[in-house]
């Protein structure tokens, strides 16, 4: 077995084309994803300011101090445009959306109506434009919240108490403006803002800063890499059929499930060192943190060594021919790679596909490699991603080799 | 007495209603260069997939080299050196070290097997390309490194399928040579081919397989017998007269055979028949233009058997 074993990595360190673009695909791949994804080397978790249009119809004092404090805002450029020639721009793609203060902003803000905001996006972006929608809600609330609720109130007690005497009244606006910023007068105070001062929001995470896109970057698609290497690695049993050295193996006096198993050792050293190239690039060119525990980091390596050689055989003892087995592994591990969260994160997914994820080999390396890389998990959390990683290497391993012997060692 | 070392009885192997081999016996000596010899389909690669244990038989019993098929694989297996049809070489390793990973797996290795490697090479003449790729070999280097590959181990027994195919005659004859040496030297080798020419030229013994069974089987001499004729007339003719030659094919049946260019006829008393056919010729109006005698041939021999040429 082992004699076959070596054989084999022999054989694939001497096809220096094949081995090159079994290292360098993968690293582009890294590469290119951790630029898409914007991780790439950054700590800070700074986004890139949205470029917006804004039509200011009510060109009062007012809205264009709103609009002044929009254009303070990092997440946000802004410049400004004709309506007409905003919404033309966005049906043409040429940016992602406009915002529109309509006539009487200022008056209906004063007045504490409802105000006449409209936000136009692009269609084709939704995705962009519901993330632009939180940061100007969350903004504008801030902005105009204050004036807004102190105006409401008073117009309710109004309302309400049509009676009321003047000096309670006065009292009743004064104790409301001690509570509520006015951005006219510029005072804070806000008491009841402070108090209600919106949801605090904390990342938890035992590390102090982590790359997350880098991570995703480089665990999804080294995962999805090595499926396609250790599936060709497994097809070549196929080849060897074809090429008549299978069958002078079985006249040799081994054991014909150690060619099979010889096969598999090969995928899981080749694959370790696969991910160890990918994850050392990544460390060094790109600034992915290793983390602390490089025990549990090698043991995800392999784990997932394990899984990939153990489909890569699976798929190769379930084909008669090497073309089949490539056009069939290929198609796996793409459907794979996409439900497991390779092409795409899992987070981004709806909530039904979250929970398909978890039949994918790549969700559960993907998840080890969170683990270890960013959420520097206790051994308790990565003993499930690992165990899995196992199982399914066994599963899949000992599903071949009742295959093996039934559809591949049919010699004559 | 020399040791019967293959000592096949009753053997059948079906593929499903498929009777690839129906009820083969054969012996065959220590030493023998036994050519087994049949057309497409006939049974050969399947008697050596038997014989080599990677097929089970449905019946019969297989003793090689004293060692039972079905009970000892692994010593039948050690016993045996198979050169399969196809060049079942790693394209991406060196000539010595595609013969070093065979020799290997029969559990040659060390200094052992890097000797046996480079005598091997030096025997078929490619000491100088031991390092160099298979893949930069030609068709008769490939089939040379892959005869030398079954041979690491130094099996008693060498099998081999077919192991000339689509190669020079230069390279034929130095194979041919090589085997000659190791059969002089003790190893029994049992040759699968349709070229009758092989056959001829370098087998001691010979079986001719059809349809699974073995139906004939002795040295050439003891073949030719079998036709009951020594020798052959060959008629070359530029004129022909077809009805004339059907005529003479109706008259004298089996023994003799009708070519666009020439007749042959199978004869035991040359002296009898050679002026009896000139004359027919010559009544017929067929123009001669060449008469040879040679030894009755395997086709000859096979044609009489099934009444069939060998490549129908």
């Amino acid at each position: 077995m082992l004699r076959i074993a070596i054989k084999d990595i022999i054989i694939f360190f001497r096809d220096y084309k094949g081995m090159l673009l079994s290292f360098l695909l993968p690293i582009a791949l890294i590469t290119l994803f951790s630029l898409a994804f914007g991780g790439l080397g950054k700590k800070d978790k700074k986004q890139q300011a949205v470029n917006i249009f804004i039509a200011d119809l009510d060109s009062t004092e007012f809205s264009e101090n709103v609009i002044h404090k929009l254009e303070n805002l990092e997440e946000i450029n802004i410049s400004s445009v004709n309506f007409e020639a905003g919404k033309l721009e966005i049906m043409n793609g040429n940016k992602l959306a406009m915002l529109v203060f309509y006539k009487g902003f200022a008056d209906s803000v004063n007045e504490g109506n409802k105000e006449p905001i409209e936000l136009f996006y692009d269609e084709s972006r939704e995705m962009e434009a519901g993330l632009l929608q939180y940061a100007l809600i969350s903004n504008l609330m801030e902005i105009l919240g204050s004036r807004n609720i102190k105006k409401k109130i008073i117009k309710s007690v109004n309302t309400r108490y049509p009676d009321i005497d003047p000096s309670i009244m006065a009292t009743i606006e004064e104790e409301i403006g001690l509570q509520f910023e006015d951005p006219d007068n510029g005072t804070s105070g806000g008491n009841i803002m402070d108090e209600m001062g919106g949801l605090q929001i904390t990342s938890l995470s035992r590390k102090e800063s982590v790359n997350w896109g880098l991570i995703q970057s480089f665990a999804g698609t080294a995962v999805m890499m090595l499926l396609f290497s250790v599936a060709a690695m497994g097809s070549s049993i196929l080849g060897e059929r074809e090429d008549g050295t299978l069958k002078r193996l079985l006249y040799s006096p081994v054991i014909p499930l150690s060619i099979m198993f010889g096969k598999m050792i090969v995928a899981i050293v080749i694959g370790t060192l696969q991910l160890m190239v990918m994850l050392f690039y990544s460390m060094l060119v790109l600034g992915l943190d290793l983390g602390d525990n490089l025990f549990y980091l090698f043991l995800v390596i392999v784990a997932t060594s394990f899984a990939c050689s153990g489909f890569g055989v699976f798929i190769a003892a379930i084909s008669t021919t090497r073309k089949q087995a490539e056009g069939f592994s290929t198609i796996v591990i793409l459907i794979m790679s996409a439900i497991g969260g390779s092409m795409i994160p899992i987070f981004i997914m709806p909530a039904f596909m979250q929970k398909v994820a978890v039949v994918s080999l790549n969700y559960w390396a993907i998840q080890g490699f969170y683990d270890v890389l960013g959420r520097d998990a206790q051994f308790s959390s990565l003993i499930l991603k690992v165990g899995v990683l196992f199982l399914i290497g066994i599963i899949m391993s000992t599903a071949s080799s009742m295959l093996f012997k039934r559809n591949i060692l049919k010699v004559a | 007495m020399l040791m019967k070392i293959v000592q096949i009885s009753g053997l059948r192997k079906n593929f499903g209603k498929i009777e690839a081999i129906r009820n083969i016996d054969l012996d065959i000596e220590q030493g023998e260069f036994f050519g087994l010899l049949g057309p497409n389909g006939a049974g050969k690669t399947t008697t050596i997939n038997v014989l080599s244990t990677v097929l089970k038989p449905n019946a019969g019993e297989v003793k090689i080299n004293g060692f039972d098929l079905l009970k000892n694989p692994f010593n039948c297996k050690q016993s045996i050196g198979i050169v399969p049809q196809e060049l079942a070489l790693y394209n991406e390793l060196s000539a010595k070290e595609n013969l070093l990973f065979w020799g290997g797996l029969y559990g040659i290795t060390g200094i052992k097997a890097r000797n046996r490697a480079e005598e091997l090479l030096k025997i078929f003449e490619l000491t100088d390309r031991g390092n160099s790729l298979i893949k930069t070999f030609s068709g008769g280097m490939k089939r040379r490194i892959n005869i030398a590959a079954a041979m690491l181990h130094r099996p008693e027994i060498l099998m081999m399928d077919e192991p000339t195919v689509g190669i020079d005659p230069q390279s034929r004859n130095q194979i041919y040579d090589v085997l000659s040496d190791f059969s002089k030297n003790g190893v029994t080798i049992i040759y699968t081919t349709h070229y009758m020419d092989e056959v001829e030229k370098i087998c001691s013994r010979i079986g001719i397989i059809d349809h699974g069974e073995i139906i004939a089987k002795g040295t050439l001499e003891e073949l030719r017998r079998i036709t009951g004729s020594a020798e052959t007339i060959v008629i070359h003719f530029e004129r022909k007269n077809d009805q004339e030659l059907q005529k003479m094919k109706n008259e004298f049946g089996e023994l003799i055979t009708v070519f666009d260019d020439k007749i042959i006829f199978s004869t035991d008393n040359v002296s009898r028949d050679l002026p009896m056919l000139i004359e027919k010729c010559a009544a017929s109006c067929i123009s001669l233009t060449h008469i040879a005698l040679e030894q009755i041939s395997l086709e000859t021999v096979f044609l009489s058997l099934t009444g069939r040429k060998l490549r129908e």
